[in-house]
């Protein structure tokens, strides 16, 4: 039988507590925002400390910091080691942020580097992928959010759930991207803080071996090494985190935002840090049997673990932890997915003759419509974390190749592009329903990556680098 | 057909599983627990008489995870300390055979390393004046 660590008014005290907080930075930082680039991209000027702790923290998630402890609960420790191989997209982003500020020193947006780079067939369809994502991404957020509040405090999920989301929606409408990487910086300093003293926590009271014994005894394979699906996921996770952070507005706007040369440290600065976030996450997980825990959803089983061994002061710190990752990460999807539909879908397609001010005053209606639209999808709690957020690794994984081809080879095509994401999403959904989430991505990747440079073959047609520079002036 | 204790309710409890057949070794048991006592035991056995069987305490919960389940055939059913409460059910676990596990791993291993040669070299290509 589970007892709860927190009492239900404790948790709604540090969410009000928590949630005046960030809601009054965010309305500080945006009093000064007065044009559209000053509210999108941080008036392009954001340092290396800000820029390395805003990457960090946007990509400590709810499913860094919840679904590493269910991918190790399901698939043991090379779900755990896999987890953190998330790290690698991050890095790789890096020498890719300073080719994309070169490229396209005026841009806003990934879409923007897409339309200029293949044309308007590709860029719907990497639209369609890239909003795909974002709401997928957006909805295991709010989910996350009900989750830990419940399994913490038993406040029923719809309650924590929508608290959560009006405060994250509330900020980023006031601040803008100053505000989002400004509270990211604090919730960076919040989540390693934390993340140490659960760490050393865990460590001093329980045993290594008693885990061992009891993970032996009743679930053998999340100690085996040979466990096919961990095995199968390990790539899978490396490839939809690139996936991941490749195609996404959430990692190319902060590029655009970053000063000139600060982009590529920043990314390498936080990937690094990144790494064994998920490790300390995920391990905790391992203690659930020795603990005879009941899950109830194996997407609970962090905060169900912490607050059994921590008691109710390691709770309040794994409470105030996750609350904080998954804001860091909630503002910056809100943020760059509504830079994303403003741009390249209100500017690109509905009022092509929009300007700055009109889009700055649109960006907010379309923050907050993104912050209802996401509670509205939030409300059934339709799967688990991680079910729903490795079905968006067949959309992501297939725009890799289109995107790393795309900035630094003139060889690639528009159509090939198209074709490549279409022909790999479809793979990595037919993996996805056939094999099962650990795959999707490697299926959607490889198909993607085939078709790209088949199809180029065919085309003598060469792009002019040049000409995004001239492009992104325009947009 | 089972043989009902004296305390146990009058409708038997519905358990239900996520799959007949687990590839991963995890699944999910779920019931209905309007009815379902408060200290509610889910018995686990590799035998349909549920002979060696291990039981679990579940509390108040309508449903647990189990996962690191090794290949077999595994039988849950739901009791009180008077007797069981459920009809059993069976799943079985297949994981996934190496050769497909191996084959992932290395087309996964494979795009990674293209991927870190591409960029090498598409930013060597970009840095370069000429």
């Amino acid at each position: 039988m589970n007892n709860l660590a927190l009492s239900p008014v404790t948790a709604l005290v540090i969410l009000v507590l928590f949630g005046i907080a960030w809601i009054l930075f965010g309305y500080l930082l945006g009093r000064n925002n007065r044009t559209l680039d000053d509210y999108m991209l941080a008036g392009r000027n954001v340092g290396m400390a800000f820029a390395a702790a805003t990457a960090m923290a946007t990509w400590v998630t709810s499913n860094t910091t919840m679904t590493a402890p269910q991918v190790t609960y399901e698939l043991g420790v090379w779900g755990m080691v896999g987890y953190s191989l998330g790290a690698v997209g991050l890095l790789l982003f890096a020498p890719l942020a300073k080719r994309i500020k070169r490229l396209l020193p005026h841009g806003f947006t990934s879409g923007d580097f897409i339309r200029e780079r293949y044309g308007v067939l590709a860029w719907r369809v990497f639209l369609v992928i890239s909003l795909f994502y974002a709401f997928g991404w957006l909805i295991s957020l709010g989910m996350a959010g009900g989750i830990l509040v419940n399994a913490l405090s038993g406040v029923p999920y719809h309650v924590g759930m929508t608290v959560i989301l009006a405060v994250c929606v509330c900020y980023t409408l006031l601040g803008g991207l100053k505000a989002v990487i400004a509270t990211d910086f604090v919730q960076t300093l919040i989540i390693i803080t934390g993340v140490v003293i659960i760490a050393y926590l865990v460590i001093s009271q329980v045993g290594f071996e008693r885990m061992h014994e009891d993970l032996a005894a009743e679930r053998p394979k999340l100690l085996n090494l040979l466990f096919p699906a961990a095995i199968m996921f390990l790539f899978n996770n490396l490839l939809f985190g690139v996936g991941e952070i490749f195609h996404s507005n959430v990692w190319w706007s902060r590029a655009f935002a970053f000063r000139q040369d600060t982009g590529a440290r920043a990314y390498f600065i936080a990937g690094l840090f990144w790494i064994p976030i998920p490790i300390v996450a995920g391990f905790i997980a391992l203690a659930a049997p020795s603990l005879g825990l009941n899950v109830p959803a194996s997407d609970m089983v962090g905060p169900l673990v912490a607050g059994n061994i921590l008691g109710t002061t390691g709770a309040i710190v794994v409470f105030i932890v996750v609350f904080s990752a998954l804001a860091s990460s909630l503002d910056s999807l809100l943020a760059a997915t509504g830079d994303l539909i403003t741009q390249d879908i209100y500017r690109g397609h509905i009022n092509k003759a929009a300007t700055d001010a009109q889009c700055f005053r649109t960006g907010r209606y379309i923050i907050l419509g993104l912050g209802l639209f996401t509670w509205l999808l939030c409300l059934p709690r339709l799967t688990t974390l991680a079910s729903l957020l490795y079905f968006t690794g067949a959309f992501v994984a297939s725009a890799i190749w289109p995107i790393v081809f795309g900035l630094y080879y003139r060889w690639a095509t528009g159509l090939a592009a198209t074709l490549a994401m279409l022909g790999g999403t479809i793979a990595g959904l037919i993996a996805y329903f056939t094999i099962g989430y650990y795959v999707a991505a490697v299926a959607s990747c490889a198909v993607s990556l085939l078709l790209i440079v088949a199809v180029s073959r065919f085309s003598k047609e060469r792009f002019d680098f040049a000409a995004l520079a001239r492009g992104g002036q325009q947009s | 057909m089972s043989i009902w204790a004296a305390d146990s309710p009058a409708q038997p409890l519905r358990l239900q599983a996520s799959t007949e057949l687990s590839t991963e070794g995890y699944l999910v048991l779920s019931w209905d627990a309007a009815s379902a006592p408060a200290s509610l035991l889910l018995e686990q056995s590799t035998n349909a008489d549920f002979s060696n069987s291990v039981r679990r305490e579940v509390g108040e919960a309508r449903a647990t995870t189990l996962t690191g389940l090794e290949d077999g055939d595994y039988y849950f059913r739901l009791s009180s300390a008077s007797g069981p409460l459920s009809e059993p059910v069976h799943v079985q676990v297949a994981h996934h055979s190496l050769t497909r596990a191996a084959s992932f791993f290395f087309l996964g291993a494979c795009l990674f390393g293209l991927l870190i040669f591409v960029i090498i070299s598409g930013n060597r290509e970009a840095s370069d004046p000429s």
